[in-house]
């Protein structure tokens, strides 16, 4: 199949292909925590296997352009950048299987009233990887640069929400698993929200050749 | 970074310099500055202007007829173009596209000719630099028992080699090639790739090249020229990865040229 | 179905056809040297019978006597093909360099043009010329002033063919002589001079051969003598003009003295053709 892959052009493609499954499994895992749908998250490990198949031909195709084309300044980093988002990508797709397997058990636990944090947190991260996903498609570094501002918030509520958790537990111990259930879910939303941010920096880098981690270190040579 | 620390010296300074034929501008108003044992790679499509460039650099350019040159090329401080050519030639050495060995000379003979030409007949002397320009061009070993024989006799790859020895026998501090590989086989090529390395340590290097692959895995400098203009000088490494400029970009990444 | 048995009529068809053309390029070729060996035979028929040693050692005997040879004009060709190659050569050499190396646009026109048309004048007319001006002030015939008629007619061949073979020495060997920091006249001199010396001198080897047979310049210029002549300033004999004063003489024994020149004159030229190509044709 990585023999479909020739040019930089089919590389983009598929992954905004392998993005499009990411955006679903997060969607349908979501959707099934919030909705307390427990059906929805039949189709994940059917995204899951996509996802991972993609994953191995990307690589592959990265490979292969690399050689075929010896490929120079944009094009070279836009190879690398694919390179780095196809692992990016295919670590969301874990978190969000993740999630979805802890739903199944959360489900089945004492409830708790999803507060608006909760909420907010699951919009934004899914957001996040929208945006950094559409960015790439676009070569848009200005609607990247706005996911890399939106990482800190997902961290605060993150943070936010930990401490609701461990407060209501302390309250009330009947909700030692489904709190700590929730702690697992927003810690995972909260790394996709970091993977995204990753994804917006190699569409910064892409773009402009600028390396946008750790606060831009210059490096030498 | 400690590199950047280490003072290196100016070997060739070009300003403002500007190249005609008869009415046509082909190199214009240069500006660029190359260091000791740097490696400055001339990249650009055909007609650009940068062969046209080097040879302003040993004022070969101004011996074909209706050909002009004005501003300044500062060679070890030296301005070139108010000296004697056939003085500065021999401080500037130059290799071709095609190896052109004198047919009619032997081995020893093509190597020997620049310093014989220029006065030193002693054969001691020729013996002992016609030996280290060889053996500085890796050619030593393959033609140490057969320096008499005809430059013309060798292998395409070789004979590059020997107009390399040739070149370096009058020790120039700066070498021009103007797309020394271009002839060759693969294999050749690559053993002049190696070759430029360690030749980086006795001298000062200029080479036209249209092999991308080859600019970026030969030089530390790179200048790209489009039609006759400098459009951008910088590190290799820089350019070829992260170049400044939008046309650079489109060169270097095959969309034009 | 057989493929060979439909190929066979059309292939039979192209087969004739093939082997008509080439007997008719073969007959062509036999055209074209016809001439070539039918002179050949003739000549060597006619004047091998009087060919003998004293051919090549004895003057001219008195009319009426038997014997005595050309040795006079066979040593008399070599002076004025010598003096003649001192002058065409040097200056038919200098011309091509002048062409190829120094001279651009309209002055390489002019020179290439002259010389052009200095090869289309007649032989005669260059013995006219000179006549005119050497023969006539210096009051008489000399071995100079043949010289100087069939030098005249070396320059343009010796420039043409030094200059065709210059120009196939390419643009960038003279540049790598130049970027040595070697003078232009030293690079001409030691790199393109010393690599095309052999191409040169079968040029010039070939003009000699043309030279050779040369008489009408010669009949107003070097006349003729029948005894040994060793000065520039005398007349002197040549093998052409000899054959033509012999050959129009109304003695038999002179009539056939003049084939047996004719054949030494003619084996002279091939033995300098055939030479040449061995010697610097091998590649």
């Amino acid at each position: 199949m990585d023999s479909e892959i020739n040019t930089l052009q089919q590389l983009k493609h598929q992954i905004s292909i392998m993005g499009g499954y990411v955006e679903k499994a997060l969607e349908e895992a979501t959707y099934a925590l919030i909705a307390r749908k427990v059906e929805h998250l039949d189709n994940i490990d059917k995204i899951e296997e996509k996802i991972n198949e993609i994953h191995v031909v990307i690589d592959a195709a990265c490979f292969k352009l690399l050689a075929k084309l010896s490929p120079f300044a944009s094009d070279l980093r836009l190879i690398l950048a694919c390179f780095k988002m196809n692992n990016d990508l295919e670590r969301m797709g874990d978190h969000a299987r993740n999630i979805s397997l802890g739903t199944r058990m959360y489900l089945s636990r004492k409830e708790i009233p999803l507060e608006k944090d909760f909420l907010q947190m699951t919009n934004e991260a899914r957001w996040m990887v929208k945006a950094a996903l559409d960015a790439f498609v676009t070569k848009d570094a200005e609607k990247a640069q706005k996911v890399l501002e939106h990482d800190d918030v997902v961290d605060q509520l993150k943070d936010r929400l930990t401490q609701q958790m461990k407060d209501l537990i302390k309250k009330d111990p009947d909700f030692v698993e489904s709190g700590i259930d929730l702690i697992l879910f927003s810690r995972n939303l909260e790394r996709i929200g970091d993977l995204a941010t990753n994804i917006a920096e190699d569409v910064i880098f892409i773009a402009s050749g600028d390396d946008v981690r750790h606060g831009g270190i210059a490096v030498d040579g | 970074m400690p590199n950047s620390q280490v003072q290196k010296n100016t070997i060739l300074e070009v300003k403002e310099l500007n190249a005609w034929f008869g009415d046509f501008h082909a190199v214009k108003n240069i500006n660029l500055k190359v260091e000791q044992n740097d490696i400055l790679a001339l990249i650009g499509p055909s007609g650009c202007g940068k062969s046209t460039f080097i040879r302003t650099i040993n004022r070969l350019h101004e011996e074909v007829p209706g050909a002009r040159v004005t501003g300044e090329v500062r060679l070890l401080g030296q301005d070139i173009y108010k000296m004697d050519p056939v003085k500065i030639r021999r401080q500037v050495g130059m290799v071709f596209q095609k190896p052109n060995p004198f047919p009619g000379l032997s081995i020893f003979e093509n190597v020997a000719v620049g310093l014989k030409l220029s006065g030193i007949q002693r054969k001691s002397i020729l013996t002992e630099i016609v030996e280290k320009s060889l053996k500085q061009a890796a050619l030593w070993n393959e033609v140490k028992d057969k320096l008499n024989e005809p430059g013309t006799s060798l292998s395409g790859g070789q004979q590059q080699r020997l107009c390399i020895a040739r070149a370096l026998a009058v020790t120039p501090p700066i070498l021009l090639m103007d797309e020394p590989t271009s002839a060759l086989d693969p294999i050749s090529t690559a053993r002049i790739e190696d070759l430029l390395q360690d030749l980086k340590k006795y001298v000062t290097i200029v080479i036209v090249t249209h092999n991308m692959q080859q600019a970026s895995r030969v030089s530390t400098k790179t200048a790209f020229f489009l039609s006759g203009e400098l459009i951008e000088f910088g590190d290799t490494s820089q350019v070829f990865t992260k170049p400044n400029k939008q046309k650079t970009e489109e060169y270097i990444t095959g969309r034009f040229g | 179905m057989n493929l060979d048995n439909v190929m066979s009529v059309h292939d039979f068809k192209r087969k004739v056809k093939n082997y008509f053309m080439i007997g008719l390029i073969c007959l062509s070729a036999l055209v074209a040297i016809f001439p070539l060996i039918s002179v050949f035979v003739f000549v060597l028929q006619k004047g091998l019978p009087s060919l003998s040693w004293d051919f090549f050692t004895q003057l001219p005997a008195p009319v009426g006597e038997t014997g005595g040879g050309m040795a006079q004009s066979i040593l008399g060709s070599f002076y004025l093909i010598a003096v003649a190659s001192l002058i065409g050569v040097p200056w038919g050499i200098a011309s091509a360099i002048y062409i190829t190396e120094y001279g651009y646009g309209k002055t390489v026109f002019l020179l290439r043009f002259s010389n052009d048309l200095l090869m289309g004048v007649p032989s005669i007319v260059m013995g006219l010329f000179v006549y005119s001006f050497v023969v006539a002030p210096m009051k008489g015939f000399s071995w100079l002033a043949g010289s100087l008629a069939l030098g005249l007619i070396m320059i343009p061949i010796v420039s043409r063919s030094t200059e065709e073979i210059l120009k196939t020495v390419p643009s960038h060997i003279r540049e790598a002589g130049l970027a040595l920091g070697i003078p232009r006249y030293k690079v001409i001199l030691h790199i393109i001079l010393k690599g095309s010396w052999g191409a040169i001198l079968t040029g010039i080897i070939l003009s000699v051969a043309r030279i050779s047979g040369e008489t009408a310049p010669l009949l107003f210029t070097a006349f003729n003598n029948q005894y040994w002549s060793h000065s520039l300033t005398q007349p002197v004999s040549s093998l052409p003009v000899q054959i033509y004063t012999y050959a129009i003489s109304p003695f038999e024994e002179w009539q056939a003295q003049a084939w047996s020149g004719a054949l030494v004159l003619i084996l002279f030229i091939f033995v300098i053709n055939i030479a040449v190509r061995l010697l610097f044709h091998k590649k």
